[in-house]
């Protein structure tokens, strides 16, 4: 057997472990590598939330679970710190059972970095069944009718002028998927909407992009560490973005070297 | 015959009444009534229902397998197990953080759906390497494209071409949008077309397995 050949059934084991030093190694040695520039989505995302007024009502979605945290966590943390920082309020809810922890969890950590209180400068409505985007459009005490503390809406302070998606500037929605907000609060209700996803499902909402019916889109870790660059507080999407990198250097070795030896291989039986 | 004709008709009456409501200015208080309460009470109490059923139909598919003791059971055991478990400690003891709920979550779940879907990353890693093969002209191109977007994606991308994420970007706004809003358009005419057979009746497979 060539090396060609030896090259072309590479045991599965060695790419495995090569992949696994790839994401490894950069998140214990950190490399540092730039993230130049700023995707147009991103930026679009950035900018209406700097022109918001103070105090302006934000919707923060989280309708991922834990399985997509690495990717997804780092730009709603991201998001939720410019909020706080430009004194908005935020409202969370989440669309998935298991992503009301991650909900809860990202609004303490920013709110205690900038010392905002629950019930006045940000509440979480946790999760409830049936179809909440539409119901949220037509009254959100209806709808939710306690926090996800079981605390109810009329005795929270922030809450009194929050009824609808008219009491709200801008709902950024956080998903692996597609976005359930689209049909609903904006098609019905005019609403603003922005979609965080990652980078697989980002391809899917480019039309919605083109057509305005979403004002930005965060796609995937890139996204995320552009917008910590853009708020001027590089975390955690910067940090793994030198384990992505790597990682996808190294898929691109392998398919570069699986296409030679293949094409080397194929031309010496002929 | 209501048996049949019941859930046809209310079938019938939802479906119209969702189509409608699109339509019907937020001036009327009728119709803005009615949609309020389908939406903040009717729905909730349907999608609780949904829960209910949706454990249901999994306690039933995993107690006979157990009980019939069909290969891999023994899975079955730890997914109930772990199902009820979990109910037990999100019963009443809040969901602050250190509650028993947020202890399960933290250290049980969060891992195990990482651990579950970081998988992919090394299957990837070998499909890459034994299925991305420039075999034909049209796999050329995807893989070409694909090249380009993942260098275009991370930081060695502007070291190689300054506007190599410009130019990603474009792939992504121009030729992968024209696609992407192709499919989209198909994929909902087809539901569309499914939706109205489902509303007037034409397809009753939900019904059960007779219809």
């Amino acid at each position: 057997m060539t090396f060609w050949q030896k090259l072309a059934n590479l045991d599965r084991r060695i790419i495995f472990g090569l992949m696994f030093l790839a994401v490894l190694l950069p998140l214990i040695f950190p490399l540092g590598l730039p993230i130049k520039g700023t995707q147009p989505p991103v930026k679009a995302i950035y900018d209406y939330i700097e022109k918001l007024p103070e105090r302006s009502v934000v919707l923060i979605s989280i309708s991922y679970d834990p399985s997509t945290i690495p990717e997804l966590y780092p730009m709603t943390l991201a998001v939720v710190r410019h909020c706080f920082r430009k004194n908005l309020r935020v409202l969370g809810v989440s669309l998935t059972i298991t992503g009301v922890n991650i909900g809860a969890d990202t609004l303490k950590t920013a709110a205690e970095e900038y010392h905002k209180q629950e019930g006045i400068d940000y509440v979480h409505l946790g999760f409830q069944t049936g179809l909440v985007t539409f119901g949220m459009g037509e009254d959100i005490h209806e709808t939710y009718k306690t926090d996800y503390k079981r605390v109810s809406l009329e005795e929270l302070p922030m809450m009194k002028d929050v009824r609808t998606y008219k009491d709200i500037s801008l709902i950024v929605d956080y998903t692996a998927s597609t976005t359930s907000y689209i049909g609903s609060a904006v098609t019905k209700y005019h609403a603003v909407l922005a979609v965080g996803v990652t980078a697989v499902g980002a391809a899917d909402l480019y039309p919605y992009l083109q057509t305005h019916q979403i004002i930005g889109l965060l796609g995937g870790l890139r996204s995320a560490a552009e917008y910590e660059i853009l708020i001027d507080r590089p975390d955690k999407g910067v940090i793994r973005m030198d384990s992505q990198s790597i990682a996808h250097l190294l898929i691109l070795v392998l398919i570069v070297t699986g296409n030679i030896a293949y094409f080397i291989t194929r031309r010496r039986k002929v | 015959m209501w048996k049949r004709k019941l859930p046809l008709a209310i079938t019938f009456i939802g479906g119209v009444v969702m189509i409608i409501q699109f339509f019907i200015p937020d001036s009327n208080q009728v119709s803005k009534s009615f949609f309020k309460i389908l939406n903040t009470t009717w729905l909730p109490i349907i999608g609780s229902f949904f829960i209910f059923i949706g454990l249901a139909s999994l306690f039933r598919l995993h107690y006979f397998k157990i009980a019939r003791q069909r290969e891999g059971w023994g899975y079955s055991v730890i997914t109930l197990a772990s199902i009820g478990g979990m109910c037990i400690l999100g019963f009443d003891w809040g969901i602050e953080k250190g509650s028993p709920i947020t202890i399960a979550y933290e250290w049980v779940l969060v891992p195990l759906n990482a651990t579950m879907f970081s998988v992919l990353a090394f299957y990837m890693a070998s499909a890459a390497f034994r299925a991305f093969r420039a075999r034909t002209m049209v796999a050329t191109i995807l893989l070409v494209t694909a090249f380009v977007v993942m260098l275009g994606r991370v930081s060695f991308g502007t070291f190689l071409w300054e506007n190599l994420p410009s130019f990603t970007e474009w792939i992504m706004t121009v030729p992968n949008m024209a696609q992407k809003r192709g499919i989209l358009l198909g994929v909902c005419l087809g539901m569309i077309a499914t939706s109205l057979k489902i509303i007037f009746g034409i397809e009753r497979s939900y019904l059960g397995s007779k219809e």
